[in-house]
């Protein structure tokens, strides 16, 4: 699906290549080896809430602050929050852009993507309640406006682009409004009316293809590859008759051929990045996690020929 | 195969998007406000999916504790408190600060548990201090000693490289009367130190009044484990 380019939208950067998270606790030698292009750093890991002058804010845990930073070098950062809630009906988190604030400045980054879903609604008693698990929004007019003004304003605030990622979810009676659609249709009306771009999890993607029994292959037509900035592969497990996006292990051979395909036709992807949940680093290890990172390059490389030449 | 949506199909848009929400987030927790099905699979997978996100974050924010506590009674104390509403913080931190003190009311007193989970709090508590942290100037001394409000004072059942070796696999430690008192203080490096015996009994004695600023009274003020107010 092509939509129109919003020529005053920051350009993502030349290619990178190969992405990974900043972990402190993963042997340096994972970050120096030559496998990773850039590191994708998840800020709020390295931050705390602390209530200074009234107000909420997100401080430095500083040993861990420094101790990703150092892990970093002089590789790339791209920026991916997960607090933001950026689909809140009520607001989103905004310690989150606080902390950005503070963040361009001291850790700059080549670009900066959060996730399309909420995670906090107001409860009923005139509080706001924490949803427990980030939930997809409904594919309406309303939704989509409100995540885009929020999106492009963001993009403004950085000067940096800004990357929207499409989540997995269980829910197959979500309200769609006809001239939304469904979940594309909501990604793709969100980057026009918002000049954003899209990080394109193809796990996500995987596992909302396997669970609503659709075909991921075709559903790489609905998505908008032109504004597609970086991609997303991981791996997941079953529980309860449900493919989950749980971050666990390897990359299945289907994601792989979804990413083959992918880079074959987006061509403004700066990344791409191997995801693995902390708590299954232990059990997954550092080498499996190389090797990973090894196909990626391989497959990254595959597409970007002047990019080898050149390097 | 269906159309490449996970939502392809009539449904039909009944509710703002911040009712929407409100009304899911509810459902998710118990009420009977779903917007979709409740009894759909997909629903009934969320809900199963957000409480063991739950009962993850409340495992995460008290690990030491939980290590020392028998298998049964952990499962049951993080069942407890997402049962009341806990582990939905966004960040660890901020659920330790609801889960601990959850836990210590309901630890058995004494028992190693309960002293690494007052450790914990007290840890937290002088690191949430550290940056703001300023000694008292010279000449503060009114008279009067108070314990530091982001001080504490945690009273070990045995040796604590014994109870803290436990954690990395070690043997239990035998649990006996309270032996060694450990100080925990915005102004100390790393937060804490071995109490001496004079340090133990003069934190237990405070607040109190004093004729003069002794060494000790001096040494804790520098470290921010008793105040000296003006």
């Amino acid at each position: 699906m092509a939509l129109p380019q919003d020529l005053a939208a920051p350009s993502m950067p030349a290619p990178l290549g190969v992405g990974f998270a900043c972990v402190p606790e993963l042997p340096e030698a994972l970050y120096t080896s030559g496998l990773l292009d850039f590191v994708e750093v998840t800020p709020e890991v390295f931050h705390r809430e602390a209530v200074i002058g009234g107000r909420l804010s997100l401080v430095a845990d500083t040993a861990t602050y420094d101790a990703g930073r150092r892990r970093c070098g002089a590789l790339p950062v791209a920026m991916h929050g997960v607090e933001l809630s950026i689909g809140s009906a009520h607001g989103m988190y905004e310690p989150c852009l606080a902390m950005m604030d503070r963040l361009r400045h001291e850790w700059p980054f080549v670009w900066y993507s959060e996730h399309l879903h909420f995670q906090s609604a107001a409860d009923g008693n005139g509080a706001i309640m924490n949803t427990g698990v980030p939930l997809p929004l409904p594919a309406t007019a309303e939704a989509a406006a409100l995540v885009a003004r929020r999106a492009r304003d963001i993009q403004q605030r950085y000067g940096v682009p800004f990357l929207l990622e499409n989540p997995a979810h269980y829910f197959s009676d979500l309200p769609a409004e006809p001239e939304v659609g469904d979940e594309f249709g909501l990604m793709n009306r969100i980057l026009v009316l918002s000049g954003c771009r899209q990080l394109l999890d193809l796990h996500n993607l995987y596992c909302n293809a396997i669970n609503f029994d659709f075909d991921p292959v075709a559903a790489l037509d609905r998505v908008c590859l032109e504004r597609v900035g970086e991609v997303h592969v991981a791996g997941g497990s079953w529980r309860d008759g449900f493919y989950m996006d749980a971050h666990d292990g390897r990359v299945p051979e289907p994601v792989w051929d979804l990413l083959d395909l992918t880079l074959a036709r987006a061509p403004w992807i700066a990344g791409v990045v191997f995801e693995l949940l902390e708590e299954f680093l232990p059990r997954f290890g550092a080498d499996p996690i190389a090797r990973e990172l090894e196909r990626l390059g391989a497959v990254w490389r595959s597409h970007h020929p002047l990019q080898v030449i050149t390097a | 195969m269906a159309e490449p949506s996970s939502f392809a199909g009539d449904h039909r848009v009944s509710l703002s998007l911040a009712a929407f929400q409100s009304s899911l987030g509810r459902a998710l927790r118990g009420e009977d406000t779903a917007p979709l099905r409740a009894d759909a699979p997909g629903f009934v997978f969320t809900v199963l999916v957000r409480r063991t996100w739950c009962e993850r974050r409340a495992v995460a924010a008290a690990r030491p504790v939980l290590q020392l506590v028998a298998l049964e009674q952990r499962r049951r104390l993080v069942a407890d408190y997402v049962d009341a509403g806990g582990g939905l913080a966004l960040f660890l931190p901020t659920e330790s600060e609801a889960f601990l003190p959850f836990l210590a009311a309901r630890l058995a007193d004494p028992s190693h548990a309960l002293t690494i989970c007052r450790m914990s709090m007290a840890l937290a508590r002088a690191r949430s201090a550290a940056a703001g942290f300023v000694p008292p100037a010279a000449g503060a001394w009114r008279g009067r000693v108070e314990r530091g409000r982001f001080a504490s004072l945690v009273w070990f059942h045995a040796d604590p490289a014994l109870v803290t070796a436990a954690l990395g696999g070690g043997g239990a430690a035998p649990l006996g009367p309270r032996t060694h008192a450990v100080l925990f203080a915005p102004g100390l490096p790393d937060f804490f130190r071995i109490a001496s015996e004079d340090e133990a009994a003069l934190w237990e004695s405070l607040p109190a009044s004093c004729g003069g600023p002794a060494p000790v009274i001096a040494r804790l003020a520098r470290e921010g484990a008793v105040e000296l107010p003006a």
